[in-house]
């Protein structure tokens, strides 16, 4: 108690250095808690993303996800109604489920015949209800109501593309793309294409005029997508792009086309029993992952065992989330080091400053009879008082700075996204990381303040009697 | 917590060198040095600057060690302590009264008084009454509460006293204690050391060259060079010598300003 009185008392004694001190560890905390607020905000945006799109877990068919991409066709999920309803009413996962919903991936060739152009692209077919549910998922307490999926109402010939897809394809004015430049010269570029009558094969002109019979005709945004079916025949839909939407990585802007999945199933399939190629499993948390997994696989190792599937969690399937957390983590990790090391030398240089002005009151209290032990502690309990009071003055200033910038407006678009969103430092109602950077600078104090600490239990008593 | 009556004992002192060296330069500060503290008795170590007096109440107060020699303080033999047996020795049986009176700036007279009862592990109640006591026995009650910064030198210096003897220690160490003090204050000072030496019945060494100092004294021990070249023992004045051996007992009423008479 006395050693604490002490250590509070000749804390005040300085207050202008103690202040400076604690200041230094104050700033510390807060660019620790800001930074740490900033990450986690990106970290849940990221999550966010990715499980409102492909869900927390997918149960795919074995080794769809390594060798999958060559031929979908080839790993999918047969009967996966009845794989989607064990699965939904199991009474262990239930519980934990907020929507499962099936999804088939393919490669094809999109084209748009009438102005001679074609891309091969990368198509989903998925079940606009499911995909909408996903979309509802908001564990993170993000403000704002997601928007449904630009799929939602239209005709089952419908198909949004990516921009990079629109711009290949010279969809660009029909749909109103704005930021979508035309070609420098349409003369040149038509040299090179041949007349209206070559342009598709007579085969597959045939085949998409049964596609398109009986729907109404959109030429404007009319697009023909030609995938190999699951027996290896060419196939095509006509399809009507309804909507470009940009994807943010250019990589799947260029290749992106979503369609309803019947129609997809239609084109992979044709007349024989539709499959998927993933079922998507979202849950109400994150942290439910684990369970969840360990319940799919016991079910597909029984229940289900009559095919191969398996199960990959968000994380594996969407690896640029793993990186950019890694990044984040690496950055927030050097900062907080460098900090701990400036703390570490401030209170360290101050701790010391105090062993000298302080001698001849140590060599009064050796002499008295205190041990060299209760030297260390007096002055260790003063560096640890400054490293509990800096983090938790911390704690305060960046919960009201955070306040200031969660509520000031600012926004900016994080990675992965093509919208700009609030800028958001998530500080309150995460008190793992305010407890987290207490202990660490109080311990980051201690340590600074045992080397001062220790050469002032060691003066000698009688030089330092004469200190004064 | 040790509150029993102090039990007589004398501090011994047989063959003590301690030698200071300053880079190649050795600094003899106390040639075989023998020598033996009354229990009981006020202690007046006087000499010149740099003869060693303040290096041998050093090592009677066991805040250094000799080079040679044996050392008994207050009955124990101290030679073989480590540092924290020492350090507990020092907090149980001495006490410490120093020139610039090193109080702790950030304590009250109180705490200040009560800080050695704490590092001897008294209760609370124990530390109360002890240390009011303590500062009403030096006249301070009414300023408990005030820290050092606000007491007057002659002031902190009772403080200082009461510390010193809160802890009821066999042997107090007194350095030079009326050195900052003008004479007035100096003297009264002695005066309140003397009282409270009979009071409390407890042995005080104090190393001063200052004659109110010596003239309070029982014994008075004058050094020189490292030497010790006289010892006064209380009754060698009125011509009846006194075995070392022999505690002081003092005559009720007898102040500073002489020595206790023997009975």
């Amino acid at each position: 108690m006395m050693t604490l009185a002490l250590a509070i008392r000749n804390l005040e004694r300085n207050r202008r250095r103690s202040l400076t001190t604690l200041a230094a560890i104050v700033v510390g905390a807060v660019a620790i808690l800001l930074f740490g607020g900033y990450t986690r905000d990106i970290r849940y945006g990221l999550q966010m993303g990715f499980v409102r799109t492909s869900g927390h877990l997918q149960i795919q068919h074995k080794d769809y996800f390594l060798y999958g991409s060559g031929d979908p066709a080839a790993y999918g999920i047969a009967d996966y109604e009845h794989v989607m309803n064990v699965v939904r009413h199991d009474p262990v996962l239930a519980p934990m489920l907020t929507v499962v919903t099936p999804t088939l991936q393919l490669g094809g060739i999109a084209g748009n015949f009438d102005a001679g152009v074609s891309r091969t692209v990368l198509a989903t077919g998925s079940d606009v209800a499911g995909q909408n549910e996903l979309r509802r998922w908001n564990d993170f307490g993000f403000s704002g109501t997601p928007a449904p999926v630009a799929l939602t109402g239209t005709a089952p010939t419908a198909a949004v593309v990516g921009e990079g897809v629109a711009r290949v394809l010279q969809l660009c004015r029909p749909l109103g793309l704005r930021s979508c430049a035309a070609p420098e010269d349409p003369a040149t570029r038509s040299a090179g294409i041949a007349d209206a009558d070559n342009r598709l094969p007579a085969d597959l002109a045939a085949l998409s005029a049964e596609e398109s019979a009986g729907r109404p005709s959109h030429p404007d945004t009319r697009i023909e997508l030609l995938a190999a079916t699951a027996r290896g025949a060419p196939n095509v839909a006509t399809l009507t792009v309804v909507k470009a939407e940009n994807q943010a990585v250019k990589e799947l802007d260029d290749v992106y086309v979503a369609l309803h999945l019947a129609q997809a199933q239609r084109l992979i399939y044709g007349a024989d029993p539709p499959q998927v190629t993933a079922i998507i499993v979202q849950l109400h948390h994150t942290s439910q992952i684990p369970a969840a997994r360990a319940r799919i696989e016991r079910l597909l190792a029984t229940t289900l065992r009559s095919q191969p599937l398996e199960v990959q969690d968000f994380e594996t399937l969407n690896p640029y989330y793993g990186q950019t957390v890694g990044f984040f983590a690496a950055i927030f990790g050097f900062i907080s080091i460098l900090i701990g090391v400036i703390v570490l030398f401030t209170v360290g240089n101050t701790m010391s400053m105090a062993v000298v002005e302080r001698t001849p009151e140590i060599g009064t209290l050796r002499a008295m009879g205190l041990r060299r032990s209760g030297i260390r502690g007096m002055f260790m309990v003063e560096g640890m008082l400054l490293g509990v009071a800096g983090s938790l003055l911390g704690i305060v200033a960046s919960l009201a700075l955070a306040f200031v910038i969660n509520h000031g407006g600012i926004t900016w678009t994080p990675p992965g996204r093509t919208d700009a969103v609030p800028l958001a430092v998530r500080v309150w109602g995460a008190p793992a990381p305010m407890v987290d950077v207490m202990i660490a600078l109080t311990l980051v104090t201690m340590v600074s303040s045992w080397i001062p600490a220790r050469r002032g239990a060691r003066i000698n008593i009688v030089a330092a009697l004469r200190h004064a | 917590m040790r509150f029993v009556r102090p039990i007589r004992r004398s501090s011994v002192l047989t063959q003590i060198s301690k030698t200071y060296r300053i880079g190649s330069v050795e600094l003899q500060a106390l040639r075989a040095i023998d020598l033996e503290i009354r229990s009981n008795c006020v202690t007046a170590i006087a000499g010149p600057s740099g003869s060693g007096k303040t290096t041998l109440l050093n090592l009677i107060g066991c805040i250094d060690r000799p080079d040679t020699g044996e050392l008994v303080v207050a009955g124990r033999q101290v030679g073989t302590l480590s540092d924290d047996a020492l350090s507990d020795f020092r907090a149980s049986n001495l006490g410490f009264v120093f020139q610039s009176f090193n109080l702790i700036p950030v304590l009250t007279a109180y705490e200040n008084v009560e800080y050695p009862l704490r590092l001897n592990g008294a209760s609370a109640a124990q530390r109360r009454e002890r240390a009011l006591a303590m500062l009403d026995a030096v006249g301070l009650s009414a300023h408990a509460r005030h820290r050092p910064g606000e007491l007057s030198g002659g002031q902190q210096q009772r403080v200082a006293i009461a510390r010193a003897l809160a802890a009821r220690p066999r042997l107090v160490l007194a350095d030079e204690p009326t050195a900052n003090l003008d004479s007035q204050a100096g003297a009264a000072i002695v005066e309140l050391m003397r009282r409270m030496q009979r009071e409390q019945e407890v042995s005080i060494v104090i190393c001063s060259h200052d004659p109110q100092v010596i003239a309070a004294a029982d014994d008075t021990v004058v050094i020189c060079d490292g030497h010790i070249e006289s010892v006064r023992r209380a009754g060698d004045t009125l011509g009846m010598r006194i075995p070392s051996a022999q505690p002081c007992v003092h005559v009720a009423g007898s102040l500073a300003g002489g020595a206790g008479a023997p009975s």
